[in-house]
């Protein structure tokens, strides 16, 4: 009668296999949760580093050449001197800003060393009045919830004419 | 028989399903201090530091400190403590919509005299008078000072600084006196040491009892490489000289270095005529008065009719190495901690560390010897050494900063181009 019983696997073993593999399965998937898709993690990282870095030529740099226009720039920069935005160049970077036309969208694109990637600039005042809304890729009332989710944002603060500015850069 | 192996057999197996459950409920408790999952790229801490470092960028190209701690108030016409809140409130404004909503900040600023000065002060009502209508006047950055009388029993850490008139004897006060310098709290001595000090005098001031006979002197900043003199005279030369010029013919006096020189105001030419002076100085003219002093109309008072401010500075090439002349105990020597000597002597000692092991809360100690006090010049010292003395450290709104929390610190080189450096530092904190 014993030796029946050797060749027989015990119902209580059988639903202790059963509970091992399904809480396996279920820590694994608790574990794999814990941790952000690398890949995503990758990507957005080297967005906010494309957004850090053109936000370091807007207030820090005065562009290439130094008095440039949309005719002749081969490296965007808004600042006169560091932290002080030039107001003339801000004027000829809106006029730039058509995402419409094509050259201009090259030139932008060139200019801050980017490929092809989603792109917003927002420069305003401390209390929300606008001063230059810059979108080369396109309409930015089109792309707001795209805006809103997906792209890496980078705000600095700079000076216009002795007022405190914020320097919005999207990439996406 | 065969019926007790299955019944123990299966005994086995329900021990089997209460370990391999109990063994999961324990696991997947603990799973949270297993992996901590750390972001090495995060960029929301990253962001608000780098708004923070922006921001003290910003405000030193938009010279915000300069408008807060020494606001332009006679060309505004508005009373300085109001036009130093009202600046302090746009600071506070525009920092707000730096941050995200949920997120507070302070400013921590080091090298600076605080706008209002608050002092214990160990002397009687006349001492007080006389502080109060020659020493603690508006100056550099402090626009106000607050006094109050104390004894040793009752010192309190709401003062920045104590100023002790004459000499007393400290030792039975060691343990309140030490509490108050380990919390950075300042002292200043005003005494002629013609007998040696206690202990505890000599300790706090740095002082090295000789002494010596009185004399008729000339003295000067000595070691301008040591921090404690470097800051003082360079304060020195910043500092104001407040006169009154009586109504109604707006006329005063200048007492430095000896000499009495009559100062009248011209109100039609909006300037002030100094005996001496070539001219009618108008503000920020200077003046060479040879083998004496250069004076310099810092300003003609426009809220309180009457006041004149001058600096005073040097008429060597080092504009801070200012010569001072009066009759002087000579009974302490040239130590570490002197900063005015005449060579053989010392007659101030600003004493700077011990008693803390923070740099914020390092307290600041100064004596001078009982001088003459109709004496502008000396005035002027002592004025230097109370403000001194209080610390020139404090946060601008008084927040509690939290331990978490992000930081950034920027050097300034001056406040309107005075070249006194400071540093200030922004926290942030929130979620």
């Amino acid at each position: 009668m014993a030796k029946d019983k050797k060749g027989q696997v015990n119902i209580y073993f059988i639903i202790s296999v059963m509970l091992f593999i399904s809480l396996s399965i279920y820590l694994v998937y608790l574990l794999m949760s814990f941790y952000p898709s690398k890949g995503e993690a990758m990507r957005i990282n080297a967005l906010y580093g494309k957004a850090y870095t053109i936000s370091e030529l807007l207030i820090k740099d005065e562009g290439y050449p130094a008095d440039w226009n949309e005719h002749n720039i081969e490296r965007i920069g808004l600042s006169s001197i560091p932290y002080e935005l030039n107001s003339t160049k801000i004027s000829r970077f809106k006029n730039m800003c058509d995402p419409y036309n094509k050259t201009s969208r090259e030139t932008i694109y060139n200019s801050s060393g980017l490929l092809d990637e989603f792109f917003v600039i927002n420069i305003a005042y401390l209390n929300g009045t606008s001063i230059v809304q810059c979108s080369p890729s396109g309409d930015i009332e089109k792309n707001s919830e795209y805006l809103r989710k997906s792209t890496s944002q980078v705000k600095r603060i700079a000076t216009l004419n002795g007022e405190i500015i914020e320097v919005e850069v999207y990439v996406g | 028989m065969l019926d007790n192996n299955m019944g123990k057999m299966g005994r086995g197996f329900i021990r089997v399903f209460e370990v391999v459950l109990f063994t999961f409920l324990l696991f997947g408790i603990l799973i949270p201090s297993f992996f901590r999952y750390y972001d090495p790229n995060d960029w929301a801490s990253a962001k608000n530091k780098m708004a923070a470092q922006d921001m003290l960028f910003t405000i030193e190209k938009n010279q915000t400190f300069d408008n807060i701690f020494i606001p332009d108030y006679w060309q505004s016409g508005t009373n300085r403590a109001t036009l130093q809140e009202k600046n302090t409130e746009s600071l506070r404004n525009n920092t707000e919509r730096v941050f995200p909503a949920s997120y507070d900040f302070e400013y921590e600023i080091k090298n600076v005299p605080p706008s209002r000065i608050s002092i214990g002060c160990l002397c009687n009502e006349s001492d007080i008078a006389w502080l109060t209508s020659k020493i603690l006047t508006p100056s550099y950055t402090t626009s106000e000072f607050s006094i109050t009388p104390v004894t040793p029993n009752n010192f309190s850490d709401s003062f920045d600084t104590f100023v002790i008139f004459g000499k007393q004897n400290l030792e039975p006060y060691k343990s309140s006196i030490t509490s108050m310098l380990q919390l950075g709290k300042g002292f200043v001595l005003i005494a002629n040491l013609s007998s040696e000090p206690d202990n505890m005098t000599k300790e706090i001031f740095g002082i090295n009892y000789t002494g010596g006979s009185n004399a008729n002197v000339n003295f000067q900043f000595m070691d301008m490489m040591d921090p404690a003199t470097n800051g003082l005279s360079k304060r020195y030369t910043e500092n104001l000289i407040r006169i009154y010029t009586l109504e109604p013919n707006l006329k005063g006096k200048l007492h430095i270095k000896g000499n009495i020189y009559n100062i009248s105001q011209s109100p039609d030419n909006n300037c002030v005529n100094i005996s001496s002076c070539p001219s009618c100085l108008h503000e920020n003219q200077s003046c060479l008065i040879s083998g004496v002093a250069n004076l310099t109309l810092y300003q003609i008072d426009p809220l309180y009719a009457g006041w004149i401010d001058i600096k005073i500075s040097s008429v060597s090439s080092n504009s801070r190495n200012y010569t001072f002349s009066d009759y002087v105990p000579r009974s302490v020597a040239i130590g570490k901690s002197t900063v005015l000597s005449d060579g053989t002597s010392a007659i101030a000692n600003a004493a700077l560390g011990g008693y803390s092991i923070s740099y914020e809360t390092e307290p600041r100690r100064f004596w001078i010897y009982q001088y003459d006090s109709s004496q502008d010049d000396l005035n002027l010292m002592l004025k230097t050494g109370i403000m001194w003395s209080s610390g020139e450290h404090f946060f601008l709104f008084k927040k509690a900063i939290p331990d978490k929390r992000i930081v950034a610190t920027h050097f300034y080189t001056g406040l309107n181009g005075n070249n006194i450096p400071f540093s200030v530092s922004l926290y942030a904190w929130g979620y």
